[in-house]
């Protein structure tokens, strides 16, 4: 666009904002304008500074580390408390595996004492496969209790005591005059019958010992060949 | 950034005294409103110089807290329809150091505008702000920047042609 006079009364647009410039570049504030400006400013810091409180922790230029810090803390303890827990409950289910573990283990431990609880049966194996003692031919030295082969088988009408039957030999059990256990024993296959006593009066054994060594006792009197070589 | 807090204060006003009376003029269109304009942004300035971390921030808000005071007024002047152009003599014959030329045709159409168009005008022409900026401060988009500044141009020459 052609340049023009500005007097003309015509102007490009670039002129026309240059001169805008020129014209706007010679205001300047009033020296006293500026004067009474700087006066306010000053009263008013005077102002905030009496009615402000006294600069805290919690000013605007501490607030900004202390909520970094604040946050950096709140985050430490919350890893650190997780890793406390997980570390709990870990040793936690390890113990309590060792007390289940115990407590099975401890569970199982009552079971075996009950031998009138037990099959009798399965006592009756075992007693055999791990004799208390190890008979041997002839000899009666370590063996609490005594058999003998009756003539007469027993009747059960005969006399009062308590019928067991224990892996095919029926036992009846009954209290001698000296109060000690005695048993009459027969097998059901061959019918032969055995009496079987305690030797000597010993009240501590218990009726289930008792019968577990007549058991031992009958078995390997009646079967020698059988039972030989099941003791350790 | 200057540390006490008073040499910064007076070093701003000494700095940016000049803009901020500019935009003011520009904006109020008589003296004493711009005046008025002038001292209360400085002494809002006062609860805020902490906050500002540079001279481009401290011009930047300037120039914005000048824009948001101005609209305060601008409400108050057109709800009662102000006749909104003193004499030219008033500008230049108060002899307090105002400084416009004898003839200033083109400050005094720039002064004939409405109001958003001279905002617009002043920033882009006379503090060289680009259009990006301008619409940041006066919040508003880069289109209706654009838009007003065609606008304000077209209604200048306009103006300076009649005249």
């Amino acid at each position: 666009m052609q340049e023009r006079d500005p007097k003309e009364g015509s102007v490009t647009e670039r002129d026309m904002m240059e001169r805008y410039r020129q014209e706007g570049a010679q205001i300047h504030a009033p020296a006293g304008l500026v004067c009474a400006a700087k006066e306010a400013m000053r009263e008013e810091q005077k102002r905030q500074k009496e009615t402000a409180p006294e600069p805290t922790l919690y000013a605007r230029r501490y607030r900004r580390p202390l909520m970094a810090a604040a946050a950096a803390v709140l985050c430490l303890l919350l890893v650190g408390g997780i890793g406390v827990i997980g570390s709990r409950r870990q040793t936690g289910m390890q113990g309590a595996g060792t007390q289940e573990t115990g407590n099975a283990a401890g569970e199982l431990r009552p079971l075996e004492p009950m031998l009138g609880d037990a099959s009798l049966d399965e006592k009756a194996q075992e007693a055999l496969e791990h004799p208390l003692t190890k008979p041997e031919e002839g000899k009666e030295e370590g063996q609490p209790l005594s058999i003998e082969k009756e003539s007469v088988p027993f009747r059960e009408a005969d006399t009062e005591g308590e019928a067991v039957t224990v892996s095919g030999v029926d036992f009846w059990i009954l209290t001698g005059e000296d109060g000690a256990w005695m048993a009459h024993a027969r097998e059901k296959e061959s019918q032969e019958s055995y009496l079987i006593r305690v030797r000597q009066a010993d009240q501590t054994m218990s009726r289930e010992e008792f019968l577990e060594r007549a058991y031992e006792l009958f078995m390997r009197t009646l079967h020698p060949d059988e039972t030989e070589g099941t003791a350790p | 950034m200057p540390k006490e807090e008073r040499i910064t204060l007076e070093e701003t006003i000494d700095r940016y005294a000049d803009m901020v009376y500019r935009l003011a003029l520009s904006q109020m269109k008589n003296t004493a409103d711009a005046d008025d304009l002038f001292q209360e942004v400085f002494v809002r300035l006062v609860s805020h110089i902490r906050d500002l971390e540079s001279w481009e921030h401290v011009k930047a808000w300037l120039l914005r807290v000048t824009i948001n005071c101005a609209k305060k007024h601008y409400g108050q002047y057109w709800s009662r329809n102000v006749d909104c152009m003193e004499a030219p003599e008033r500008i230049a014959g108060e002899g307090d150091g105002y400084g416009l030329p004898e003839e200033h045709p083109v400050w005094e159409a720039v002064q004939k505008l409405p109001p958003k168009y001279r905002l617009v005008i002043h920033l882009y022409y006379f503090e060289e702000k680009t259009v990006a900026e301008i619409a940041g401060l006066t919040g508003q988009k880069q289109a209706t920047v654009k838009s007003q500044m065609h606008r304000a141009r077209e209604m200048l020459k306009a103006l300076l042609q009649e005249s």
